[in-house]
Formats: structure tokens, sequence, C-alpha cells
């Protein structure tokens, strides 16, 4: 459509015509989504025949050095005169090699059948009781199985940058080149390699708790590790896919049926949460600032600091406190019933619909500060003089917010907002602190009118002890909010280079 | 000319008083549950619920016990637990925090872009889901039952937080790095010299967030401590206290508690508010 | 030259962990000295006793050196903080018995025999024994049987403490409540158990659910309870309320009948003063008819930990606490009605108001053996929705239909 036709719609016509483009282009984002797939792929493939090429050519053209690097890691830079490096890949390949022969040898054996006996019960005449010996831990063995793949992916990886390397050093001396020193090595870190120094640490913490516990998760999703299958007295083993086959609704039972139904009604709610908390919170606190911001009103600084009390206050408190004061028999009822105003108690918390209004509204109460501060930040940068150029050509307060403050706002702000979203669909201590997910409900199985999808996770995992399904529910979760972050990450980079700005 | 003039003051000064009683009732709003906590927190009569506002009996009784009524919920403890904890986690997350950032905002390298997504994505994960994993991990190091392995989780994961810190790192304009790399400096001394006396607003926001966060962290605690119950934190033990079987003796101190959990929080944040916000709007604006 | 360090630093880090593993062993070896640790896990009231009765525990058995440390973790907690790692709990620990199920899956329950299994069985009552047991092996120590439920009431304002209909039309007139906590599954079954309806699962050796009979959703008795519930909900004087609730409302005299236990005998009994009583519960009525309501009996046991390093001195510590001399001192101090026979039949018990009642309920009682957690969470949501008024006399048939549903699709799940 041309711009000026556009520009002559109505304003409803125009909201139609964007909202339906929106809509048109969720399928080609997703389409181009599925597209990077194969080029991941592609990317991976050609990484892999790098290295074996790599590989191949030191192992044929290398000198002695080289081709006995091939089985001493080090051995080449050693003997050219990078001490300290060689010597750093000697130590790493006698670690792994210890560690292998004494540990993790022993738990990769049984990946396949994650043990064969969990527990022996004996009775002992002596004693005048059962006693217990314990064998195969199959959550052990899953877990070190696990971290001795990482070790063994990490030595692969230095022993294919030792070979290469020493071919490298062999055939840049051939070309007369110096070798780094230790001494240039070092320096380097402090400077174009600052970027390993400085990440080194951070990346390591993330690998360790977090990389790997996800690795983890992930393949207990196809375990049937749940309460019945619990180490260390039962084993438990893969199963495949059937547990994503259960909760899709591939199971026969009504009972994975009912699952399945509950699953998708939590999924609507947390995607209903998720959009009223992040623009109720938006919109409200823009309004908030918009209006402690005016000229004339005084005490700017008191109102703020009063608002930001929200922040301040743990949440977990604040939480906590509402809850009890929103009970049947809370003070919030009492004072309403004391002044009259109703007869009695409004079912804030026990009615799930009333529920849901009230967990929105407490949000904002908690949410409404942080919005409010950075949007005042924002205001106060619109430069003032767009503000009058529209009062001299008549434009009220009205239309100077929807025609200039409204638009840059959401211009500026279009990442946090979506921060916001993800961040909410799985706002874990809101509800859990708020309701517990209550209450409950007969026709979702094992969660509330107001759990979310994350709260649902948690109340399967530890009050049932299901974490096969409980993994299952997070994957499913973690792919519903990583394909939309992705569609909406990739819409507001769209959006920032068609838009017209300024 | 002049009636036109004064009619605007007029439905100014209306707009302007009704927006003052607009932010009133908000003010009041928003600050009555406080209120509500301290009075409760002052409260003598015993039980959970009451039916009024104002307590029959004011007492300090319940900050008393709470510092020396022991033997049921160590409270002065557990204070002291999260305090060790916060400040150790403070010092290692900002720290962490700030090289991160400054390495995704400055340096380019190749991994950068996949480092940036691989935390997006990895915050998408339900925390809590791997905390069995985390656990067991712990359990081999030796470090559960024990601060030190609490510190250590709290902390590993901080370079999730790079977000808002890296958005200011990148309002930080790129020439003053320049003029120092031309005069000679490596990144290392440009980061020490140029670019962290710039960052104080930035740093002090992620000191105050990094502080913040374990009074309020109940979960994970109460996996890794497993029931030894000296090691227990803050939040942890207030919750203990609103369970069914204890709340209606305890809720008043749970409410002491509270109080004294949140002072000293807000002050901090209140004197520091300034740099907050600025952090804030200046790490979120870019994204 | 740049990535290898981070490899090698991706090494160091799973270093620490290899070598530190690579000499441990998983079971620990019985120690060498005379010192024995153990420890106990109990709730936060009973702290104190509990370290009389180790003092106690130490002087009987002086010929090794006992170092007895105790937790505080509440019967109630018992299940989730040990689940995560059995390993790492306690060596015995206080639980309540409608945990029993998941206790045992979860290998946290170490099985009794010998002589102890005798002492258990012969010296406990039936009902308790049995809440101890998963299939036909003892797996506990009972030491309480004063889980149930009955009524307190003010004998100032109610007249005919048996008939509820007569309790509320009394507390109607009086301007005052009678409270229950109906959304409270442990109490819904006093409605269905009272109609006739019964509830019984069935365990394999394993541990898992080998049948489930439930007919909540009876067209005769099921409908008949559920309408017996939804005629009390919808009174005036009824009110719908947690133990504060009625602790608070007992206080303040605004409460003169309700629901609860032993637990809260020392509250009323202040409050109410002379009028203070407690009976069984009461009769309902639908259409006519008159039904005793019923209760869950639960019980209070002490597990000992498989996994512990002084497996047969934790049993010993076990069955000392849950004796009968132990028995007797928790209810001196505390008020806990013991398990025991022996115990149970002294004058001073037989002379409390509270226990009286409940032993006189107990005839009425359903043994609350191993419940499946599916049985809570939805007779949860039904009581839930009978007080919110989501459930009424045209959609009993449905609601209760889905309610029964839920708790038979436990049985289900098994052979996975």
């Amino acid at each position: 459509m041309v711009s000026l036709e556009y520009l002559k719609m109505s304003p409803l016509k125009k909201f139609l015509y964007n909202f339906l483009s929106l809509i048109k282009k969720i399928p080609l984002a997703i389409w181009s989504l599925l597209r990077q797939i194969p080029k991941a792929f592609t990317m991976l493939f050609n990484g892999v025949s790098g290295v074996f090429k790599t590989v191949a050519s030191a192992a044929v053209q290398g000198d002695y050095k080289t081709k006995i690097s091939l089985f001493i890691m080090g051995f080449g830079q050693l003997f050219r005169g990078q001490i300290l490096r060689g010597i750093i890949y000697l130590i790493f390949q006698a670690v792994f090699v210890f560690y292998m022969l004494f540990f993790g040898w022993k738990y990769l054996a049984k990946i396949g059948s994650l043990g064969e006996v969990a527990m022996v019960k004996v009775w002992d005449d002596n004693l005048g009781i059962y006693t217990y010996q314990y064998y195969d831990n199959s959550l052990l063995i899953l877990l070190y199985s696990l971290l001795t793949v990482c070790f063994i992916i990490a030595f692969l990886y230095a022993w294919y940058q030792s070979v290469k390397q020493s071919y490298i050093a062999q055939q840049l001396l051939e070309l007369n080149i110096p070798l780094k020193t230790a001494k240039d090595d070092l320096k380097s870190y402090a400077n174009e390699k600052y970027h390993k120094t400085l990440l080194s640490v951070p990346v390591l913490g993330l690998s360790v708790f977090t990389i790997f516990p996800i690795i983890f998760m992930v393949f207990i999703a196809f375990t049937n590790y749940d309460a019945m299958h619990s180490p260390p007295k039962e084993l438990f083993s893969w199963v495949g896919l059937q547990n994503f086959a259960n909760l899709l609704g591939g199971g026969v039972t009504a009972d994975a049926a009912k699952f399945a139904f509950t699953f998708r009604e939590v999924l609507i709610w947390t995607v209903i949460w998720a959009i009223f908390s992040t623009f109720s919170n938006y919109i409200l606190g823009m309004l908030v600032a918009i209006l402690i911001n005016k000229k004339g009103i005084k005490f700017k600084k008191l109102w703020r600091t009063v608002l930001v009390f929200t922040i301040a206050v743990p949440q977990f408190v604040s939480l906590m406190l509402t809850s009890q004061m929103l009970k049947d028999t809370g003070i919030i009822n009492h004072l309403l019933q004391s002044l009259g105003i109703i007869s009695s108690p409004l079912p804030f918390l026990t009615n799930g619909v009333w529920a849901k209004v009230v967990i929105i509204v407490v949000n904002v109460w908690i949410g409404i500060p942080y919005t409010m501060l950075i949007c005042t930040g924002i205001l106060l940068n619109i430069p003032a003089d767009l503000y009058e150029s529209a009062k001299i050509d008549g434009a009220g307060p009205i239309r100077a917010y929807f025609k200039i403050t409204l638009p840059y706002m959401l211009h500026v702000t279009a990442p946090y907002l979506i921060s916001q979203f993800i961040a909410n669909l799985n706002n874990f201590n809101v509800i859990f602190l708020l309701t517990g997910g209550a209450p409950d409900a007969l026709r979702l199985q094992y969660a509330g009118e107001t759990d979310l999808l994350i709260t649902w996770l948690y109340k399967l995992t530890f009050n049932m002890g299901d974490y096969k399904t409980a993994s299952v529910i997070s994957i499913f979760t973690f792919i519903i909010v990583a394909v939309i972050s992705l569609i909406l990450y990739n819409r507001s980079n769209a959006v920032k280079n068609e838009e017209i700005f300024m | 000319m002049a009636k036109k003039y004064r009619s605007k003051s007029r439905v100014e000064k209306a707009s302007n008083t009704a927006i003052y009683a607009f932010l009133i009732a908000l003010s009041i709003i928003w600050l009555f549950p406080f209120f509500f906590l301290i009075l409760q927190s002052l409260r003598g009569e015993a039980g959970a619920t009451t039916n009024y506002f104002f307590p029959k009996i004011i007492t300090f009784d319940n900050y008393i016990k709470l510092f020396t009524d022991t033997s049921l919920f160590n409270f002065p403890k557990w204070y002291l637990n999260t305090l060790i904890v916060s400040v150790a986690v403070t010092v290692i997350q900002s720290v962490i925090v700030l090289i991160t950032s400054y390495a995704l905002s400055r340096l380019r390298f190749k991994m950068r872009k996949p480092l940036m997504n691989l935390i997006l994505i990895l915050g998408m994960f339900p925390g809590f889901m791997s905390m069995t994993a985390v656990y067991f991990v712990l359990k081999e190091i030796g470090l559960t039952q024990n601060l030190f392995g609490l510190i250590l989780v709290y902390t590993a994961s901080s370079a999730m937080q790079y977000y808002i810190c890296k958005g200011y790192f990148d309002t930080i304009p790129k020439s003053l790095d320049e003029a120092a790399r031309i005069d000679g400096a490596n990144r290392h001394t440009v980061f020490l010299k140029i670019i962290l006396p710039l960052a104080k607003p930035i740093i002090i926001y992620g000191i105050l967030t990094a502080f913040i966060a374990p009074w309020g962290e109940y979960m994970f605690s109460s996996l890794l401590m497993l029931g030894d119950y000296d090691k227990f934190n803050v939040a942890l033990g207030l919750k203990l206290m609103l369970h069914r079987e204890n709340v209606s003796q305890y809720f008043t101190r749970f409410c002491a508690g509270a109080v004294c959990v949140s002072i000293p929080i807000t002050a901090l944040f209140i004197w520091l508010q300034k740099y907050y916000v600025e952090g804030i709007t200046g790490g979120s604006v870019k994204g | 030259m740049k990535k290898p360090i981070l490899a090698l630093m991706l090494c160091i880090a799973f270093c620490p962990l290899s070598v530190t593993v690579s000499g441990c062993s998983c079971n620990g070896t019985p120690p060498s000295s005379d010192t024995v640790n153990l420890t106990l896990w109990g709730p936060a009231e009973h702290k104190n006793m509990l370290g009389e009765m180790i003092e106690e525990f130490k002087n009987l058995n002086s010929d090794k050196n006992y170092q007895i440390s105790i937790n505080v973790v509440s019967e109630a907690d018992a299940y989730n903080t040990i689940s995560t790692d059995v390993s790492a709990g306690a060596d015995v620990y206080a639980f309540i018995n409608d945990q029993i199920i998941n206790l045992y899956r979860a290998g946290a329950l170490a099985q009794v025999g010998g002589n102890k299994l005798n002492e258990v069985i012969s010296q406990n009552d039936a009902g308790a024994v049995n809440s101890a047991k998963v299939g036909d092996d003892v797996y506990a120590y009972p030491f309480s049987a004063d889980n149930g439920y009955f009524l307190y009431y003010d004998k100032s304002v109610i007249t005919d403490p048996t008939s509820l209909d007569a309790i509320l039309a009394d507390c109607q007139t009086a301007s005052k409540r009678f409270v229950m906590e109906m959304d409270n599954s442990w109490y819904v079954a006093s409605f269905f158990f009272g109609a006739g309806c019964s509830y019984e699962v069935e365990y394999d050796s394993e541990g898992g659910v080998k049948s489930v009979i439930c007919d909540f959703d009876d067209e005769n008795k099921g409908v008949k309870a559920g309408t017996a519930m939804i005629n009390v909900a919808s009174s005036p004087a009824f009110l719908n309320g947690d133990d504060n609730v009625i602790k608070a409302g007992f206080d303040d005299g605004s409460v003169a009948a309700a629901v609860s236990g032993t637990w809260n005998a020392e509250n009323i009994k202040r409050a109410l003063g002379e009028n203070y009583a407690a009976v069984p519960l009461p009769k309902f009525t639908v259409e006519g008819e008159s039904f005793q309501m019923g209760s869950f009996a639960g019980y209070k046991l002490y597990g000992v930990n498989p996994t512990s390093k002084n497996l047969a001195e934790a049993h010993k510590l076990a069955a000392f606490l849950a004796s009968e001399k132990m028995q007797k001192k928790r209810y001196e101090e505390l008020g806990v009605g013991p398990s025991n026979l022996n115990a149970a039949a002294s004058d001073e018990i037989k002379q409390n108001i509270a226990l009286s009642a409940l032993t006189a309920q107990s005839q009425y009682a359903v043994a609350q053996t191993a419940v499946p957690d599916n049985y809570w969470k939805a007779a949860d949501a039904f009581g839930t929705e009978v007080v919110s008024k989501a459930v009424n006399k045209n959609n009993l048939l449905s609601k209760l239909k889905e309610m029964a549903e839920l708790i038979r699709s436990v049985a289900i799940k098994k052979g996975n």
C-alpha cells in the first residue's frame, strides 16, 4: 500500500491494517526461523569436516614432532620452545587419563542401561535389622556420564588444538617466522585476547551451574524418573519419546487426556497473564511517570520515592504479606466489611476469576515502580522543542501524548517490553507466593486456576516427584518461549529499520 | 486575551489538583500494606488474623522475642547467614557482571553474538529444574549444607545479568576508548582507567541488585541446607513461620522479621536511588 | 592459540570434581571408633522434649558414645526435605503417616524386623500398626495416634451436639459460626465416609498402586454426601476456615462449634473455659436420613533412613523414642495422644476430654493408610468448589464423577 493511501485511512483502519500485517508476518517469521536450522547444520558439518581435514593433513604432512603430538599432547610445543604451553597440555592429558581410568569409565559404561541393581535388602540376624546395600544409582550414573562426556569433548578439542598448533608452528618455522613466546602470550591476554581473560570465569560458572544442569534435565525427559523409579532405591531407564507422547495427548488413557487438557489450559492462562501483566505495568507506569513529570507538580522526588518502596522491600515479603491480607478472613475483607461496603467476604483468592484479576493488580503494585523509573528517564530525554512546536501548532496535551510521547517511548523501550513479556511468562514468585496456584480446580490435574506453566511444573517436581513429566513440560515451555521471543526480536529489529522516525 | 490567560491557568490548576489527589491516593494505596506490616509487628495479641486494623496492645515484644527466643526460630543466626551470603554475592556478582558486560559491549570477537543469544536462551529455562543436578554437583565438591555452596551457586550464573549493565556501557561513547588506545593503552587499561570511573551509576546499580537478591531467595537454600536449621537464610526461616502449624503463634513475629529485613534494604535503596535510576534508564534504553 | 586455553579452563573446572570423586565410595563403611553419630529430625514444638529423651537414651546405653544432633523439620515436611537426597537426610525422623508411600518409594524407610517388629505390633493399636505398613511389611515406628479430628463446641450455645443441623441452627440463633475446613480433602472425607462411601488403595510390594476402590461418585451415597456438603456450605452459620480461624474464632467468641483435632485442644480449652466440650462428630441429615460423619484417623511415626551409616543404632533410637515410656512422656509434656495400647489406657488419658472424643470418633474413622497424592488434590479441589459454590445440586453428579475419576486414575500409572 502506498504511504499516501495509508495516511488517508482512519485510525481504526490503520490499526486493522497494522494488526493484519503483523499476523501475516508470523508464518513468514516462523519459516525464516526454520530455514536457519539447515543453515546451522551446514555450518556444523563444515566445522567438523574442517577438523578432520586439519588432523589428516597434520598426520600426513607433519614432521615427527607433529606426528608424536597425535599421541602425546604438547609434544610439538615442548620441542619447539613453547615450554609453558607444552607443559599445560601434558598436565591436561595426564589429568584426563587419570580421571577416565578411575572415575569416568565406571559411569560411562552403564549409560545404556542406567544400572542393573540398585539396592539389596538383607536380613542380618546379628544386628536384628534389615541391612541395605546400595549399588547402582541411576541418577548419579546419568549425571556423571554426562560430565564424562563433556570432559571427553573438551579433551578431544584440546587434543585437536594441540595437533593443529604443532602443525601450524611447523609451517611457520618453515617460513622462518618466529613463534610466539610465553611472554607474548600473556601480553595478548591483556589486549587482543582480553575478552578471553574477562569471560573465562563467567562462562565457566555458566557452563557448570547453568548449561550442564539444563543438559542433564533435557536427558531426564527421555527417562522414566519419577516417584516410582527413584534412586537410590530404584533404577530408572530410558523410555525414548514416550513422555512427549503422553503430554501431547497421545496416551490412550483418560488420565493422559486430562493431562494434555491441563497443559493447554495452563498454557493459555500463562500467555494471557504475560500479556496483561506486561502491558498493565507498562501503560500504567508510563501514565504515572508522565503525571509526576508534568510541569507544575511539586515534590517529584517524594512521589517517586514512595512508589519505589515496592522495589526496595524484598518481593517475597510484599507478596507473602499481601497473600495474608487478601484472605477471606484477612484484613482487607475485614475493613471492607466493617466499613459496611460489603456484607460477606470477597473471594479475592478463592474464586478462579477473582484470583486472576487480583494477581494482575498486585503485580501492578509491585511492578509499576520499575516501568515508572524507566519511563521517567526516557521522558526526560525527549527534546522539549518537540512539545513546543506541537503547542504552537495547536495540539492539546492528549494529542501530544499520542503523537510524540507514545511513539518515542514504544520505540525506545520495545526491547525492554519484550524481555519483560518473556520474564513474565516464567514469573514464578508472584504466583507462587501470592496464591500458590490456588484455587484448586477439578478440571485441572494437579494444577490450580492461577497456576502458570512454571508453578505447575514446580508442583509436579517437588510434590509429586514426577521429574520426567516436569522435564518434558520444561522443554515445551522453553520451545514456546524461545519461538515467541525470537519472532518478537526479529520483528522489533524489522520495525526499527522500517519506521520513519524523527 | 486576559480572559483566556486566566481560564487557562484555572484549568491547569484544576488538572494539577486532580493529579495531586491522584498521587496522594496512589501513595496511600502503595504504602498501606507496609503500614499494616509495621502495625502487625507491634501487635501484642497473638493470632494470625484480627478483625480490626489497629492493634489493641502495642509492644516491642515481637522484636525482642525475635532476637532472643532462638530455640525454635533462630532469627539472629539466619540474619547473619544471609548478611554474609549477601556481602559475598555482592562482591563476586558485581565483578562478574561488570567484566561480562564490558566484554560483550566493547570487545568484538567471533562468539559474541552467539554468546548473547545463548544467555538469552538459558534464561528461559525454569531455574528450579536444574536444582537437583546442581545439588549433586555441589555434593561431589562437598559443599552441600554449606553457605559457600550457596554463594557459589548464586554467583556462578551472574553472567546472565549482563543485560542492563551492557546497555549502560553501550551509551559510553566509543571515541573515548579509541583515544586511549591511540595513546598506547591496552584493553585492560582502558577498562580499568577509562570505563570504570565513568560507570559509577551502573556499578552502584549492580551492587544494589546483587545485595538485595539473596534476602528473598528461599527455594534453593531450602534444598541445599536439607533441614540443617542453623544454616537457613532469612527468607526460608520467615517462610517457615507462616506454615499452618506456626502461623497463629508466629505471625506477628514474622512481621517483625520482615520489617527487620526490609528496613536496611529500603534505606540502602532510597539512599542510592539516584544511581539506580541512572543505571536502569541508561541501561535499558538501548537494549 | 586462543581457544585451547578456554578448553583448558573448562577441563580444569571438571578436574576437582573428578579428583575428589575418584576417591569416593558411595556407601559408608562402619565407623571404627565407638562414637556413634546420629541425626534426628523432629518438629519445633518437640525440640526441647526430644533433647531430654535423647539424654535418657544416652544414659540407658552408656556403653557407646552417642552424638545425637536434632534438627527442626516439621512432621509434615519430612518427605519434601528428605526426598532430594536421601543419603544426606537424618537417620531418624518424624513424619505423618500420609507420607509413608512417598517415603517408601523414595527409599527413605528401612524395614522393621525381628524383635523390634514384634514389639511394634504387640504394643501399639491396630490402626497405628496398619498405618506403618507398606504391603504386609512394617516400615516405621508409630508413636502417636491422635492425628484425627472431632467436634469442639461451646456448651453454652450448642444444645444438641449430635446433629449437624441442630448445631447450625443453634449457631445461627446465637449469631455465631460453625467452622470446618471444607476445602481440605482431609475433612471432605468425613461426609463421604459417613454416607457409606469407601475409598481403598491396595499396594503391591514395590509400593506401586495395585488397585483403587473409590465410589465417591455413587449416585446414591456419593450424591447424599455431596448434597450434605452443599447444604452446610450454604448455611449462613457456616464459615470455611483453617485452624487459625478456629483458634481466633473461639478466642474472640465468634465461633461456637468447630471441627478440629487434639492440636487445638489447649487453645480451645483456654478460650472456652467451663464451656469447653469435645465429642465425636455429629450426624448429618439428607432427605430425612441421618448419617454419622466419618473421619480419617492419622498417625505419626518415626522412620529410619536405610542409608544411615549406623543403621542398627538408628533403629534402636527410633524404637526407644516410640516406646511406651516415651509415649507417656510425650503426652505429659505436649499432650500428644499415644498409639501405645498401655499408655492410651491410662486414667489420665481417659480423663482428657479431647482424646476421649478422638477415641470415641475413631470407631467411625477410616485408618489413613498410605493415601496417594491425587486423592488429596482431587478432594481439595472438590471441597474448594463446594465452598465457592461452583458445585450446586445441578452439576453435583458430574463434579463427583470428575473427582472420583481423578482419585481412581492413579492405578493406571503403575507399571511404567
